[in-house]
């Protein structure tokens, strides 16, 4: 169970990555879809690691998901459209 | 902020950046490795960790009274029990300490046992002073590495004074690199892999540095403290609150204070303690145990656990009969913010609080962070040979890169041909006696490898070699294990140790790939030294 939860996490954050490179969707689309991923995230997290366990796991699981969007995906200007 | 205030922030980074890059990568890297020292690592370089890190409770109880009848009664004043738990000795280590000497010391003297983790069999004694004993345990390739990073293997006070700095140095950079870098969140996601090296370089430390930013100001902050505290932090402190008084501060800050003996016989019931430990935080594990005044009436059990719910470690107090006191943080019953922030310190620093997934993320992101100075000091080389009036010859920017792939790649080199030495000890090589192999192959790999740099060479040639002979030392480990070790991927007896081996064979394989990707230059030496 706890695997599941991690990888949902996980998963969660880099789709999140994915929708804040993207310049094709709306600002607050972006926003709320940023915001729900996150919030799924910090859920997961927590279910595994306890609050303040789970809050740093989200944070540095979302370090980790955004150096390896831009290292792997790549691609300029993003959130400024 | 006030482009003249930019600029000098900008010369602040460089600078910081330039003069301590070689050893932050030196930190950062070992750092990063140590991550999974204590207790993967090192259960994988410890074929009696391998098959059990668990003994019973009731075995533990057995031992420690069965032994305790052998030892002077001065011995029972203070026992430590250290679990295999791959956080500290490979054996079942029972210490039975007289703080006040016997007939033979007047310091402090330890009768130690030390037993096989899974058949509880009698490996090792020790009779002598306490000091010597911890001094002279046996250590394995990881936690060599993890010493490394600690205290560069200097000696305290300047190894830990100098990482400690690098850890301010650190957090300076991270905070000033931050200020400099208008385009913050326009370049969140630039990186241009197929618009030359130069470009990729400096796209890769922007990258870097944004998405890695909090780790790196919590490591720097963290690595500080935990640096310079014993050493300046802890006399300023005493200086301030206890008017200089080192040992009055120490006393305030120690959770286990010394135990009044009422020579009232009553047996401490340390396996029910264990059990009810055990019942109150099924998801940790016990690292050590210390029993004051053994089968004494006013007989005190302490248990640090690690893990669990709990992100710092915490330290239970029982009294000898099997009563539960408290659960306290490792510096004692003290409260106020302060003291919570300073427990939370050690998990942020180690990635210790969670299981392995938590230590892959740290892992991951202290290589990030050793290669910030590194492409950092690239970038400003690069800087330096171009324009009309370059200050920087290309014979002289050659032996620079040189010098970075000697100091950096021969630091990755050293580290790396300590797994399948490990490997060789185990099998040749019996307990302490391994001591001694460790520093000189290290220090001499990494020196040998520095020297080969000042060859004229083009250093791409000399980068490819780096990562072809790192990639083949790791690749080495698994074969090794089958030939020589006790648990491994054929035989199955460690899951852990299976996939250890077939992560270093894997790195190795990836190596070896990105070496063969590189070019070799053929053109003649001065011709070819062109960025």
């Amino acid at each position: 169970m706890n695997e599941l939860l991690i990888l949902t996490a996980m998963v969660s954050l880099l789709l999140m990555m994915l929708n804040l490179r993207k310049n094709t969707i709306t600002r607050p689309i972006k926003a709320l879809f940023c915001t729900i991923l996150f919030i799924i995230s910090v859920m997961c997290f927590t279910g595994v690691y306890g609050f303040i366990g789970g809050v740093i796991c989200t944070i540095a699981g979302a370090m980790v998901a955004g150096l390896l969007t831009a290292i792997i995906a790549g691609k300029a200007p993003q959130l400024l459209d | 902020m006030k482009s003249i205030t930019l600029k000098k922030l900008f010369l602040l980074h460089s600078w910081v950046g330039i003069v301590t890059a070689v050893l932050l990568f030196i930190i950062a890297f070992s750092g990063a490795l140590a991550v999974l020292s204590r207790p993967e690592l090192k259960i994988w370089a410890n074929p009696e960790l391998q098959t059990s890190q668990y003994v019973p409770s009731t075995q533990v109880s057995r031992l420690v009274n069965e032994y305790y009848k052998q030892v002077p009664s001065e011995f029972g004043e203070n026992i430590h029990v250290y679990m295999p738990s791959g956080h500290n000795f490979y054996l079942l280590t029972l210490v039975y300490e007289s703080h006040h000497g016997d007939e033979n010391y007047s310091e402090e003297v330890a009768k130690v046992f030390q037993f096989h983790p899974d058949t509880l069999a009698l490996v090792d004694t020790y009779y002598g002073p306490s000091k010597a004993f911890y001094a002279g345990k046996k250590t394995d390739a990881p936690t060599y590495i993890g010493e490394f990073h600690a205290d560069l293997h200097l000696g305290r006070p300047i190894g830990l004074i100098l990482t400690g700095f690098l850890g301010l140095t650190l957090l300076v950079s991270a905070v000033t690199g931050l200020f400099i870098h208008r385009k913050l969140i326009k370049e969140l996601f630039t990186f241009r892999r197929g618009k030359g090296l130069d470009i990729a370089i400096s796209d890769a430390h922007k990258v870097i540095g944004i998405w890695g930013s909090v780790f790196n100001v919590v490591i720097g902050f963290t690595g500080a403290f935990l640096g310079l505290a014993t050493i300046i932090l802890l006399p300023a402190a005493a200086f301030v609150s206890f008017g200089g008084d080192q040992d009055k501060l120490i006393e305030t800050f120690t959770a286990i204070p010394e135990t009044v003996v009422s020579h009232v016989k009553q047996p401490t019931k340390i396996n029910t303690i264990l059990e009810n430990a055990h019942s109150r935080y099924p998801d940790a594990i016990v690292r050590d145990v210390t029993i004051m005044a053994h089968n004494d009436a006013n007989a005190q059990v302490y248990i640090r656990l690690l893990g669990g719910e709990a992100v710092a470690s915490q330290l239970l107090h029982y009294q000898g009969n099997g009563e539960f006191v408290q659960s306290m943080s490792s510096f004692g019953d003290i409260s106020g913010i302060s003291i919570k922030v300073i427990e939370l310190m050690f998990p942020l620093h180690f990635g210790n609080f969670s299981g392995v997934f938590v230590k892959l993320l740290w892992v991951l992101l202290g290589f990030s962070t050793a290669l910030l100075p590194i492409s950092g000091m690239m970038m400003w080389l690069a800087k330096r040979t171009r324009g009309s009036n370059p200050n920087l010859t290309l014979s002289a920017y050659a032996r620079w890169n040189r010098f970075i792939i000697g100091s950096c790649g021969g630091l990755v080199l050293a580290s790396f041909v300590l797994f399948p030495v490990q490997v060789i000890l185990n099998y040749s090589v019996s307990g302490a006696a391994q001591n001694a192999y460790f520093g000189p192959i290290f220090f001499y790999s990494w020196l040998g490898w520095l020297l080969i740099g000042l060859l004229p060479m083009h250093y791409k040639n000399y980068f490819k070699l780096t990562l072809l002979l790192c990639g083949l030392v790791l690749s080495a480990v698994l074969p090794l294990n089958i030939l020589f070790g006790h648990s491994n991927i054929i035989n199955f007896n460690s899951g852990l140790v299976a996939v250890v081996d077939a992560s270093f064979m894997l790195v190795g394989i990836v190596c070896i790939w990105c070496a063969l990707k590189i070019k070799t230059s053929t053109k003649p030496y001065l011709e070819a030294q062109v960025p």
